[in-house]
Protein backbone atom coordinates (compact mmCIF):
# COMPACT_ATOMS: atom_id res chain seq x y z
CA UNK A 1 0.00 0.00 0.00
CA UNK A 2 1.10 3.45 -0.71
CA UNK A 3 1.61 5.75 2.48
CA UNK A 4 -1.27 8.00 1.29
CA UNK A 5 -3.62 4.50 1.22
CA UNK A 6 -2.49 3.51 4.86
CA UNK A 7 -3.03 7.03 6.16
CA UNK A 8 -6.28 6.99 4.62
CA UNK A 9 -7.32 3.53 5.81
CA UNK A 10 -6.50 4.29 9.38
CA UNK A 11 -8.13 7.43 9.22
CA UNK A 12 -10.83 5.59 8.02
CA UNK A 13 -10.62 2.95 11.05
CA UNK A 14 -9.87 5.61 14.05
CA UNK A 15 -12.54 7.96 12.59
CA UNK A 16 -15.39 5.22 12.63
CA UNK A 17 -14.35 4.01 16.05
CA UNK A 18 -14.76 7.50 17.20
CA UNK A 19 -18.41 7.84 15.70
CA UNK A 20 -19.13 4.38 17.24
CA UNK A 21 -17.83 5.15 20.72
CA UNK A 22 -18.64 9.04 20.92
CA UNK A 23 -22.14 8.02 19.42
CA UNK A 24 -23.05 5.19 21.85
CA UNK A 25 -22.38 7.41 24.90
CA UNK A 26 -24.19 10.27 23.74
CA UNK A 27 -27.45 7.98 23.15
CA UNK A 28 -26.91 6.27 26.41
CA UNK A 29 -26.48 9.77 28.24
CA UNK A 30 -29.46 11.26 26.13
CA UNK A 31 -31.67 7.99 27.40
CA UNK A 32 -30.40 8.80 31.07
CA UNK A 33 -30.99 12.62 31.00
CA UNK A 34 -34.00 13.18 28.46
CA UNK A 35 -36.57 15.32 30.01
CA UNK A 36 -40.07 14.20 29.35
CA UNK A 37 -41.41 14.58 25.59
CA UNK A 38 -37.95 13.93 24.57
CA UNK A 39 -37.52 11.84 21.47
CA UNK A 40 -34.70 9.73 22.62
CA UNK A 41 -36.05 6.37 20.63
CA UNK A 42 -35.49 8.57 17.46
CA UNK A 43 -31.94 9.39 18.51
CA UNK A 44 -31.22 5.67 18.74
CA UNK A 45 -32.59 4.87 15.87
CA UNK A 46 -30.18 7.27 14.08
CA UNK A 47 -27.34 5.87 15.64
CA UNK A 48 -28.29 2.25 14.78
CA UNK A 49 -28.02 3.88 11.19
CA UNK A 50 -24.84 5.16 11.58
CA UNK A 51 -23.46 2.53 13.55
CA UNK A 52 -23.82 -0.75 10.66
CA UNK A 53 -22.52 1.67 8.34
CA UNK A 54 -19.56 2.23 10.34
CA UNK A 55 -19.27 -1.31 11.53
CA UNK A 56 -18.60 -2.41 7.64
CA UNK A 57 -15.93 0.57 7.40
CA UNK A 58 -14.37 -0.72 10.50
CA UNK A 59 -14.23 -4.30 8.80
CA UNK A 60 -12.73 -3.14 5.55
CA UNK A 61 -10.41 -0.72 6.89
CA UNK A 62 -9.75 -3.20 9.80
CA UNK A 63 -8.39 -6.02 7.43
CA UNK A 64 -7.06 -3.42 4.99
CA UNK A 65 -4.51 -2.63 8.47
CA UNK A 66 -3.70 -6.22 9.32
CA UNK A 67 -2.61 -6.60 6.17
CA UNK A 68 -0.66 -3.52 5.88
CA UNK A 69 0.79 -4.59 9.46
CA UNK A 70 1.94 -7.80 7.91
CA UNK A 71 -0.78 -10.13 10.58
CA UNK A 72 2.43 -12.29 12.68
CA UNK A 73 1.28 -16.11 13.18
CA UNK A 74 -1.63 -16.85 15.25
CA UNK A 75 0.57 -18.21 17.96
CA UNK A 76 2.74 -14.99 18.29
CA UNK A 77 2.08 -12.06 21.32
CA UNK A 78 0.85 -10.30 18.89
CA UNK A 79 -1.48 -12.72 16.91
CA UNK A 80 -2.88 -14.25 20.05
CA UNK A 81 -4.26 -11.23 21.09
CA UNK A 82 -5.50 -10.04 17.47
CA UNK A 83 -7.58 -13.64 17.99
CA UNK A 84 -8.93 -12.69 21.08
CA UNK A 85 -10.06 -8.78 19.80
CA UNK A 86 -11.19 -10.37 16.65
CA UNK A 87 -13.56 -13.16 19.48
CA UNK A 88 -14.63 -9.93 21.03
CA UNK A 89 -15.81 -8.26 17.92
CA UNK A 90 -17.93 -11.04 17.02
CA UNK A 91 -19.73 -11.14 20.60
CA UNK A 92 -19.91 -7.10 20.74
CA UNK A 93 -21.20 -7.21 16.51
CA UNK A 94 -23.90 -9.87 18.17
CA UNK A 95 -25.24 -8.05 20.47
CA UNK A 96 -24.97 -4.91 18.85
CA UNK A 97 -27.89 -6.73 16.19
CA UNK A 98 -29.90 -7.68 19.71
CA UNK A 99 -29.97 -4.24 21.02
CA UNK A 100 -30.88 -2.76 17.27
CA UNK A 101 -33.80 -4.59 17.67
CA UNK A 102 -34.69 -3.79 20.99
CA UNK A 103 -34.57 -0.48 19.42
CA UNK A 104 -37.23 -0.83 16.29
CA UNK A 105 -39.16 -2.73 18.75
CA UNK A 106 -39.38 -0.03 21.18
CA UNK A 107 -40.24 2.93 17.90
CA UNK A 108 -43.04 0.31 16.65
CA UNK A 109 -44.54 0.03 20.55
CA UNK A 110 -46.88 2.62 22.11
CA UNK A 111 -44.58 5.44 23.72
CA UNK A 112 -45.89 4.19 27.11
CA UNK A 113 -44.52 1.00 26.40
CA UNK A 114 -40.60 2.17 25.98
CA UNK A 115 -38.31 1.11 28.71
CA UNK A 116 -35.52 3.58 28.35
CA UNK A 117 -33.79 2.51 31.20
CA UNK A 118 -33.52 -1.01 29.57
CA UNK A 119 -32.26 1.06 25.80
CA UNK A 120 -29.92 2.59 27.97
CA UNK A 121 -28.29 -0.56 29.78
CA UNK A 122 -27.84 -1.70 26.00
CA UNK A 123 -25.67 1.44 25.34
CA UNK A 124 -23.83 0.67 28.49
CA UNK A 125 -23.00 -2.30 27.38
CA UNK A 126 -22.44 -1.03 24.05
CA UNK A 127 -19.90 1.73 25.44
CA UNK A 128 -17.88 -0.83 27.58
CA UNK A 129 -17.74 -3.22 24.45
CA UNK A 130 -15.95 -0.73 22.33
CA UNK A 131 -14.12 0.30 25.28
CA UNK A 132 -12.79 -2.90 25.33
CA UNK A 133 -11.91 -3.58 21.50
CA UNK A 134 -10.23 0.09 21.77
CA UNK A 135 -8.06 -1.27 25.05
CA UNK A 136 -7.01 -4.23 22.66
CA UNK A 137 -6.73 -2.57 19.61
CA UNK A 138 -4.61 -0.15 21.44
CA UNK A 139 -2.25 -3.15 22.40
CA UNK A 140 -1.77 -4.16 19.17
CA UNK A 141 -0.43 -1.02 17.63
CA UNK A 142 1.66 -0.24 20.68
CA UNK A 143 2.59 -3.56 22.08
CA UNK B 1 -49.38 -6.93 6.86
CA UNK B 2 -46.64 -4.01 7.23
CA UNK B 3 -43.91 -3.42 4.69
CA UNK B 4 -40.43 -4.44 5.85
CA UNK B 5 -38.55 -1.44 7.71
CA UNK B 6 -35.27 -0.02 6.16
CA UNK B 7 -33.56 -0.03 9.20
CA UNK B 8 -34.29 -3.90 9.71
CA UNK B 9 -33.10 -4.45 6.19
CA UNK B 10 -29.86 -2.52 6.49
CA UNK B 11 -29.18 -4.04 9.98
CA UNK B 12 -29.91 -7.76 8.69
CA UNK B 13 -27.91 -7.97 5.50
CA UNK B 14 -24.97 -5.46 7.00
CA UNK B 15 -24.73 -7.92 10.21
CA UNK B 16 -24.79 -10.77 8.30
CA UNK B 17 -22.14 -9.59 6.28
CA UNK B 18 -19.74 -8.07 8.90
CA UNK B 19 -20.45 -11.66 11.36
CA UNK B 20 -19.30 -13.48 7.80
CA UNK B 21 -16.59 -11.15 7.36
CA UNK B 22 -15.47 -11.11 10.68
CA UNK B 23 -15.99 -14.94 10.95
CA UNK B 24 -13.69 -15.72 7.93
CA UNK B 25 -10.86 -13.89 9.04
CA UNK B 26 -11.02 -15.44 12.65
CA UNK B 27 -10.98 -18.75 10.23
CA UNK B 28 -7.69 -17.83 8.22
CA UNK B 29 -5.54 -16.21 10.93
CA UNK B 30 -6.16 -18.94 13.50
CA UNK B 31 -5.02 -21.11 10.14
CA UNK B 32 -2.04 -18.94 9.75
CA UNK B 33 -3.10 -17.94 6.35
CA UNK B 34 -4.34 -14.16 6.65
CA UNK B 35 -0.61 -12.15 5.90
CA UNK B 36 -0.27 -14.90 2.88
CA UNK B 37 -3.86 -13.78 1.80
CA UNK B 38 -3.89 -10.11 2.23
CA UNK B 39 -0.21 -9.89 0.39
CA UNK B 40 -1.82 -10.79 -2.69
CA UNK B 41 -4.85 -7.81 -2.37
CA UNK B 42 -4.63 -4.19 -3.01
CA UNK B 43 -6.84 -2.06 -0.42
CA UNK B 44 -8.60 -0.81 -3.57
CA UNK B 45 -9.29 -4.99 -4.62
CA UNK B 46 -10.70 -5.33 -1.69
CA UNK B 47 -12.74 -2.64 -0.99
CA UNK B 48 -13.99 -3.03 -4.26
CA UNK B 49 -15.00 -7.12 -3.81
CA UNK B 50 -16.50 -6.39 0.01
CA UNK B 51 -18.20 -3.79 -1.05
CA UNK B 52 -19.97 -5.47 -4.16
CA UNK B 53 -20.49 -8.82 -1.46
CA UNK B 54 -22.39 -6.25 0.62
CA UNK B 55 -24.02 -5.08 -2.38
CA UNK B 56 -25.74 -8.36 -3.16
CA UNK B 57 -26.28 -9.13 0.39
CA UNK B 58 -28.68 -6.06 0.58
CA UNK B 59 -30.74 -6.64 -2.26
CA UNK B 60 -30.99 -10.65 -1.39
CA UNK B 61 -31.31 -9.62 2.19
CA UNK B 62 -34.32 -7.22 0.77
CA UNK B 63 -36.08 -9.52 -1.37
CA UNK B 64 -35.86 -12.43 1.85
CA UNK B 65 -37.22 -10.10 4.37
CA UNK B 66 -39.71 -8.65 2.25
CA UNK B 67 -42.80 -8.39 3.22
CA UNK B 68 -42.87 -8.12 6.81
CA UNK B 69 -39.45 -8.40 7.87
CA UNK B 70 -37.86 -11.09 9.97
CA UNK B 71 -41.51 -10.27 12.02
CA UNK B 72 -42.95 -13.05 9.65
CA UNK B 73 -42.21 -15.73 11.86
CA UNK B 74 -44.91 -14.45 14.46
CA UNK B 75 -47.49 -15.05 12.42
CA UNK B 76 -45.91 -18.85 11.51
CA UNK B 77 -44.23 -17.53 8.01
CA UNK B 78 -40.66 -19.46 8.99
CA UNK B 79 -40.70 -21.98 6.33
CA UNK B 80 -41.51 -19.22 3.94
CA UNK B 81 -38.42 -17.35 5.67
CA UNK B 82 -36.44 -20.46 5.53
CA UNK B 83 -37.05 -20.86 1.79
CA UNK B 84 -36.15 -17.41 0.73
CA UNK B 85 -33.02 -17.50 2.90
CA UNK B 86 -31.64 -20.13 1.10
CA UNK B 87 -32.66 -18.78 -1.97
CA UNK B 88 -31.14 -15.71 -1.40
CA UNK B 89 -28.14 -17.58 -0.10
CA UNK B 90 -27.32 -19.45 -3.31
CA UNK B 91 -27.89 -16.22 -5.04
CA UNK B 92 -25.11 -14.07 -3.13
CA UNK B 93 -22.64 -17.48 -3.56
CA UNK B 94 -23.46 -17.96 -7.08
CA UNK B 95 -23.45 -13.89 -7.76
CA UNK B 96 -20.50 -13.30 -6.21
CA UNK B 97 -17.96 -16.24 -7.41
CA UNK B 98 -19.61 -15.52 -11.43
CA UNK B 99 -19.08 -11.73 -10.73
CA UNK B 100 -15.49 -11.65 -9.41
CA UNK B 101 -14.19 -13.99 -11.84
CA UNK B 102 -15.69 -12.25 -14.97
CA UNK B 103 -14.43 -8.60 -13.38
CA UNK B 104 -11.29 -10.23 -13.18
CA UNK B 105 -11.23 -11.95 -16.93
CA UNK B 106 -12.82 -8.91 -18.46
CA UNK B 107 -9.68 -6.30 -16.73
CA UNK B 108 -7.08 -8.97 -17.79
CA UNK B 109 -8.93 -8.76 -21.67
CA UNK B 110 -8.50 -5.15 -21.65
CA UNK B 111 -4.85 -5.05 -20.08
CA UNK B 112 -3.43 -7.86 -21.71
CA UNK B 113 -5.60 -8.52 -25.34
CA UNK B 114 -5.60 -12.12 -26.46
CA UNK B 115 -7.25 -14.10 -28.99
CA UNK B 116 -8.81 -17.72 -27.38
CA UNK B 117 -10.22 -20.53 -29.49
CA UNK B 118 -13.59 -21.69 -28.99
CA UNK B 119 -12.79 -24.47 -26.80
CA UNK B 120 -11.02 -22.47 -24.58
CA UNK B 121 -14.35 -19.97 -23.91
CA UNK B 122 -16.38 -23.43 -24.04
CA UNK B 123 -14.30 -25.05 -21.15
CA UNK B 124 -14.09 -21.29 -19.16
CA UNK B 125 -17.71 -21.46 -18.98
CA UNK B 126 -18.18 -24.60 -18.04
CA UNK B 127 -15.53 -23.92 -14.88
CA UNK B 128 -17.35 -21.10 -14.52
CA UNK B 129 -21.13 -22.80 -14.20
CA UNK B 130 -19.90 -25.16 -12.45
CA UNK B 131 -18.24 -22.97 -10.02
CA UNK B 132 -21.46 -20.86 -9.49
CA UNK B 133 -23.32 -24.13 -9.21
CA UNK B 134 -21.36 -25.28 -6.34
CA UNK B 135 -21.40 -21.46 -4.67
CA UNK B 136 -24.63 -21.52 -4.96
CA UNK B 137 -25.20 -24.76 -3.12
CA UNK B 138 -22.78 -23.14 -0.23
CA UNK B 139 -24.40 -19.72 -0.15
CA UNK B 140 -27.68 -21.59 -0.16
CA UNK B 141 -26.41 -23.41 2.98
CA UNK B 142 -24.70 -20.34 4.48
CA UNK B 143 -28.22 -18.48 4.05
CA UNK B 144 -30.44 -20.98 6.19
CA UNK B 145 -27.82 -20.74 9.06
CA UNK B 146 -27.90 -17.06 8.52
CA UNK B 147 -31.52 -17.30 9.19
CA UNK B 148 -31.89 -19.47 11.44
CA UNK B 149 -28.90 -17.52 13.62
CA UNK B 150 -30.59 -14.03 12.69
CA UNK B 151 -34.12 -15.12 13.97
CA UNK B 152 -32.68 -16.90 17.12
CA UNK B 153 -31.22 -12.79 17.76
CA UNK B 154 -34.60 -11.59 16.72
CA UNK B 155 -36.30 -13.89 19.37
CA UNK B 156 -33.80 -13.19 22.24
CA UNK B 157 -34.28 -9.14 21.23
CA UNK B 158 -38.36 -9.66 21.87
CA UNK B 159 -37.67 -11.57 25.14
CA UNK B 160 -34.94 -8.91 26.65
CA UNK B 161 -36.59 -6.22 25.23
CA UNK B 162 -40.09 -6.77 26.47
CA UNK B 163 -38.57 -7.31 29.98
CA UNK B 164 -38.40 -4.65 32.52
CA UNK B 165 -35.25 -3.28 33.91
CA UNK B 166 -34.85 -4.12 37.73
Amino acid sequence: MSTLSVLLVRFAHVGGMAVLLGGALFVWNALRTAGVGYDSIRLAVHYEWVFWGAMVVMLVTGVGNAGELGAPGPTTRWGTILTVKLAVVAVFVVGSFVRTFVVLTARQSAAGDIDEARLSQFYTATWVGLGLIVALAEVLAHG
Amino acid sequence: MASTNTLEMWAVATFNVVVFGVLGVIAVHVSGELAGLLRGLSTLEGVLVFTYLWALTFAATRWALEPGGLERIQIGEFSSLLVRGALAGALIGAGFLIGVVLVEVAVRFVFEPVSLPGVQVGSFVFIVSAGGGIAALVGGVVGVVFVLFDVFLYRLSMYVGSRTSA
